[in-house]
């Protein structure tokens, strides 16, 4: 019966089409409901039931987060402290990876375990030790104190993931240019590195979109506030006498734009990047 | 650096002869070369990390000092924990906390990924949304995930009753088991992501003729994603709830602490935020150091356990 099978072919569509319109409005609804909070007015934002459009646009909440607190040095605070940090674990964890891909020698599956290990470790376990290595070297409410802990957290992710990727590469390509007489350290910068650059790019965001997202130890090693970071700093509003939500939101917008602009700038190379590390394993 | 770089053909051929000139003979070197790019990660992990994680096992072996690591008191401060009270719940909390997660991530992960893997108009505007909420940062989300979860003003309480599926507003965040569900929604939101992106790339992994020899064997839709679908993500699905159960029982702190730092009535304290409350609330940091290194030992020995039960079966069914 030919016309059953249409029939059960258009309910299919349907059912697929309604699932997907289901999901993709609750996984952009938080992100919708965010900055119309944002430009909502301060009557409209506190009425129940609460309106789907803001009844007036203002960008007052955002004049407001922007002119009397701090969110645009904690920006750049997160900035500094997440850009550092990831160049930092680039450059030790590119060669560090290199390392474990690429050479024969013994004890090579060891110090691949080991740095697992350190990747699968709770934050906790480094967090209060670190806390207290810190006191003593006067690391605590400093910027470097929060660069160097970011790296440490960084580090063993950025030598296995690009573990992973060089492991993908064919040794042939290398092989032809040692045999040219390029010394492996210029192998790596210059046969390596640009091949594995998706992966590289892929990994770096990754990393960066770590930092400028870590609160645990920042909330822990920083106190004054000229030295918060974007997370600390938009966690501070939180329990504020009066929550001021349209300035809450405004400042969180301004906090998510730029992981979220990075994100689609290069989903393409991230998407291929975390899909390939993830199969691989 | 000692002699020329550059080696030649030549030298390849004859590596003992023309060598001469470096100091270290060519085969000493050529076997230093891995070392000397590993240094430099060696040594920044030994001090940011190693020799941290060595400085944790030492305080947890000590009292709980006012600002400075106590008196020495062996393994006092583990009998301590494990035969407290909160121990049992906290570590209630934490696997109910990290099974939630792993299950929706696994099941909303293959689902859109099963969804992306078909051709519709509009595909990578619909993936770029699916991946999005991966990019928005913790705090963000707890943010507004927080002003949605509002008793008086919030949006979803509205949402609920419009829709007719409660008559009356829930408490989200303020009551107890309802609480640990909408931190579980949160952090499904931000982490499910990850499971589409590897399950799409595990979707293209699958040989179209598996599906092909299925269809002409007579399997339906279902028997397909049964039969050849699901076998063919094994391993996407083993790395995938390897990472979401670490990084949610040993990581997730964000979320709760800004929701509801524990509460209500403890009943989303966690073993980490209970580790955090120990050292940075109450400066118990033996204390919490030993609960760290307790969490630290649980998710190694489930990823030694789960890697080595994965791998048996995959060894028996071969």
């Amino acid at each position: 019966m030919p016309e059953m099978h249409a029939v059960k072919r258009l309910a299919w569509e349907a059912l697929f089409y309604a699932a997907l319109l289901l999901l993709l409005v609750s996984v952009a609804f938080p992100f919708f409901w965010m900055v119309k909070t944002s430009v909502e007015t301060g009557q409209g934002l506190f009425s129940y039931p609460p309106h789907l459009l803001p009844a007036a646009y203002s960008l007052e909440g955002y004049r407001t987060v922007l002119e009397q607190t701090s969110v645009g040095l904690w920006l750049w605070n997160s900035v500094l402290v997440a850009s550092v940090s990831t160049i930092l674990a680039l450059t030790a964890g590119v060669s560090g990876a290199y390392g474990l891909s690429r050479f024969r020698y013994r004890g090579k599956r060891m110090l691949a375990l080991v740095i697992l290990t350190t990747q699968m470790m709770p934050p906790l376990v480094l967090i209060i030790p670190i806390y207290t290595i810190f006191i003593q070297l006067g690391l605590t409410d400093n910027l470097l104190g929060l660069i160097l802990g970011n790296f440490a957290f960084s580090l063993p992710v950025v030598i296995w993931m690009m573990k992973s990727i060089f492991d993908s590469i064919p040794f042939e390509i290398e092989e032809a240019a040692r045999v040219d007489g390029a010394s492996w350290l210029c192998v790596l910068t210059r046969v390596t590195v640009p091949i594995a650059l998706p992966g590289l790019v892929a990994t770096g965001i990754f990393t960066f979109l770590a930092g400028w997202d870590e609160f645990m130890f920042a909330r822990t090693i920083v106190t004054s506030t000229s030295k918060w970071v974007g997370t600390v700093g938009l966690a501070s509003f939180i329990g504020a006498y009066v929550t001021p939500w349209d300035q809450i939101l405004a400042a969180a917008t301004i906090f998510t734009l730029p992981p979220v602009l990075l994100f689609l700038a290069v989903q393409k190379y991230f998407i291929a990047g975390l899909g390939a590390g993830g199969v691989k394993g | 650096m000692a002699g020329p770089k550059i080696a030649t053909l030549r030298d390849f051929g004859n590596p003992n002869g023309s060598m001469r000139r470096w100091q270290i003979d060519w085969s000493t070197r050529e076997r230093l070369v891995p070392f000397f790019f590993l240094a430099p990660s060696f040594l920044a992990l030994a001090l940011v990390s190693l020799y941290p994680m060595a400085h944790a096992f030492f305080i947890s072996f000590h009292a709980d000092g006012v600002g400075a690591v106590g008196r020495f008191v062996g393994f006092e401060q583990y009998q301590r924990i494990l035969s407290s009270d909160y121990f049992p719940r906290v570590l209630r909390i934490s696997v109910l906390w990290t099974v939630g997660n792993v299950i929706f991530v696994w099941a909303v992960g293959l689902a859109t990924a099963l969804m992306l893997d078909r051709n519709f108009p509009g595909r990578p505007l619909v993936r770029a949304m699916f991946i999005l909420p991966w990019a928005m940062p913790y705090v963000a989300a707890g943010l507004i995930w927080g002003w949605m979860f509002d008793y008086e003003f919030g949006v979803l309480n509205y949402l609920i009753q419009n829709a007719g599926l409660s008559a009356s507003k829930l408490n989200f965040l303020l009551a107890c088991p309802d609480a640990l569900t909408s931190l579980t929604a949160v952090s499904v939101w931000k982490l499910f992501p990850l499971g589409t992106v590897m399950f799409l790339a595990g979707l293209q992994t699958i040989p179209v003729d598996h599906y092909e020899a299925a269809r002409v064997d007579g399997a339906g839709p279902i028997q397909c994603f049964w039969y050849v679908t699901l076998p063919g993500l094994r391993n996407v699905t083993i790395m995938l709830t390897l990472l979401i159960t670490i990084w949610t029982f040993g990581r997730a702190f964000t979320i709760i602490f800004l929701l509801t730092e524990g509460g209500p009535a403890g009943c989303t304290e966690t073993i980490v935020i209970r580790s955090y409350l120990e050292a940075f609330k109450f400066f118990h940091l033996g204390t919490a150091s030993a609960i760290g290194v307790i969490v630290l030992l649980i998710a190694l020995a489930f990823s030694v356990a789960y890697l080595a039960y994965a791998y048996r079966k995959e060894v028996g069914n071969a």
